[in-house]
């Protein structure tokens, strides 16, 4: 079953630089992409991959300012697609943090949402304070005891479990204890959708400008894991297909081997690729100071 | 410090009697009571609110019978508190009949769970005996100024509440149970959820058990059958009293049942089991 990738924009999100890249300048603030990917092509219906954040006020609870542009936002997506909420036949979550948990509530009981059940312990349980809001987490407990309103998956002790034909989930290792990747199989290779494991390719993977040794990428600065998992958890995705899809970021081209070749260039996923020498300055430092911009590759 | 406690007899339930003891006389009701603590000595402090409603038991298929003269408002004031004197509500866990009144208190009186207990009641792995109701309910607390203390017993070993009252983590009945250890001025009182349903059958006379000093374990539990072996014999285990939320509390001595109480501890002794002496034949 050959499986297509769409990209929906559901806002974007200024942070303070450090949260997303340990040990990158504070007091910088970056704005990143908010987004969530539509699947198409599995026989039982389109698949969202996250919801995103309720609406700004939600993420000012969490000190960030987010937007909603003009023509982005998870119902103008679908709408644009001749899509309704209901439907889309499962919402796979890769973790439940305030951008990707958001709008769980505007979709019916008969849409399925599907989460790794340690992350919905984890939502709940108040290691991440308000980084899962109470009206996500509440609307969850109500799916919770509804007919097949949620499905719950139990990665650490199954290992990877296809959901439907042609897409996998598996734990990341990373970012939250109850994360997980979504791999899909398409007419070009595996794509892994990587959770937030990576938030901004090029400064974490491509020219990760701290880094001395070699192949040694930079983890976020939100990190609930250790940093030996985290960053065991960035490689895992890079080897996990043809292509990684974060959801702060722009999809990447990878090569063999786990070597970022191109960003993607349009909505498609696959599709067309802008190779990696065209997007951003060059990563070989070679002991000079690097200066790569922050985010400026991403949207 | 000394400290005492008081029985708060928060209305009956009608269920399997297999339900409370592993494979005992299935198909038969029998009726037990819900009790809550009340902690005096310091600020006032209880462990546990009991259920919600009669109404909700049904959800898993039992009756709530609460008689005249039960509900922890009305025990309360048999002790002339009232819910706004409650300083702290601790939780053995947070089943049904355990965390449904915990919305009628003011936002001055904290919550006391154990994280994996919290996490354990939205995994789903126990059904309606979490009801959303009162999950939500904590849910807002977690994001209310000081309404909830969080342990994390698993992992600290242990976290003192107030001088004399000590939460230790249970590993038994659910995931994220915890027992609340309490000095008393006759040594120290383990209030253990519902590790422990039933005194007699589990322990004294331990239902179905050949070997010596086997306890048997309850017929509802999320963990394994040896982590509820094990779960019991640590509540036995260093303590003078065992208060089960669902039997009169006994006393115990080096690890043996020798007597019962009724609502108070330390109180009168009212049915004493001696210890038999070893034989030699």
């Amino acid at each position: 079953m050959a499986l297509r990738i769409e990209i929906l924009k559901l806002g974007s999100v200024e942070a303070d630089s450090s949260p997303l890249i340990d040990y990158r300048k504070s007091g910088a603030s970056v704005v990143r992409p908010t987004l969530a990917y539509l699947i198409l092509g599995a026989a039982e219906g389109p698949i969202l991959v996250d919801t995103g954040f309720r609406d700004p006020q939600a993420m000012e609870s969490t000190g960030l300012r987010a937007e909603v542009g003009q023509g982005e936002g998870l119902e103008q997506e679908l709408a644009r697609r001749g899509l309704r909420p209901s439907d889309i036949r499962y919402i796979f979550h890769t973790h439940l943090h305030v951008s990707h948990a958001g709008k769980d509530d505007i979709f019916p009981a008969s849409t399925t949402v599907v989460i790794n059940r340690r992350e919905l312990e984890i939502g709940c349980g108040g290691l991440g304070g308000p980084s899962y809001p109470a009206r996500d987490m509440k609307h969850l407990l109500d799916r919770l005891h509804m007919p097949n309103a949620a499905w719950l998956l139990d990665l650490h002790y199954s290992g990877p479990v296809e959901l439907v034909p042609g897409i996998a989930a598996e734990l990341t290792g990373g970012h939250t204890e109850g994360s997980m990747n979504l791999l899909m199989e398409t007419d070009d290779g595996i794509a892994c959708i990587c959770s937030d494991v990576v938030y901004d390719i090029q400064a974490q993977i491509v020219a990760p400008s701290s880094q001395l040794n070699h192949r040694e990428p930079l983890i976020s600065g939100t990190s609930a894991v250790s940093r030996a998992r985290e960053i065991a958890a960035v490689k895992k995705a890079l080897q996990s297909g043809s292509w990684l899809l974060p959801m702060h970021d722009a999809p990447a081209r990878i090569a063999p081997g786990g070597v970022v070749t191109g960003r993607v260039a349009g909505i498609h996923v696959p599709g067309p690729v802008t190779p990696i020498e065209n997007v951003a300055v060059t990563q070989r430092a070679g002991g000079g100071v690097p200066s790569t911009s922050s985010g400026k590759d991403s949207d | 410090m000394s400290l005492e406690i008081k029985v708060l007899d928060l209305g009956d339930i009608e269920l399997d009697s297999s339900f409370l003891v592993l494979a005992r006389n299935p198909g038969q009701a029998v009726r037990a009571p819900v009790f809550g603590m009340l902690i005096l000595g310091a600020d006032p402090m209880i462990v546990d609110t009991g259920y919600r409603n009669p109404q909700i038991m049904q959800r898993l298929g039992m009756r709530g019978i609460p008689t005249p003269d039960q509900g922890l408002e009305k025990h309360l004031a048999k002790h002339g508190l009232k819910l706004g004197d409650v300083r702290y509500v601790l939780h053995t866990h947070l089943h049904i009949d355990h965390a449904g009144k915990d919305e009628l208190f003011p936002a001055n009186t904290t919550v006391v769970v154990n994280r994996r207990e919290l996490e354990y009641s939205v995994s789903g792995l126990m059904g309606e005996q979490y009801p959303p109701e009162d999950i939500k309910h904590l849910v807002d607390r977690l994001h209310a100024k000081n309404g909830l203390r969080l342990l994390d017993l698993e992992i600290s070993g242990g976290e003192e509440i107030i001088p004399g009252v000590v939460c230790q983590a249970a590993y038994a009945h659910t995931e994220g149970s915890m027992n609340v250890l309490v000095d008393t001025a006759e040594g120290r009182a383990c209030i253990c959820g519902d590790v422990i349903y039933d005194v007699n059958d589990q322990l004294v006379t331990p239902l179905w058990q050949v070997s010596e000093r086997e306890p048997a374990v309850t017929g509802n539990h999320g963990t394994t059958k040896r982590g509820e072996k094990g779960g019991i014999k640590r509540v036995l285990n260093g303590n003078k009293f065992i208060l089960p939320a669902h039997d009169r509390p006994a006393a115990v001595d080096h690890g043996e049942v020798i007597g019962r109480l009724h609502d108070s501890i330390p109180g009168p002794v009212i049915g004493a089991l001696p210890r038999r002496k070893w034989m030699p034949v």
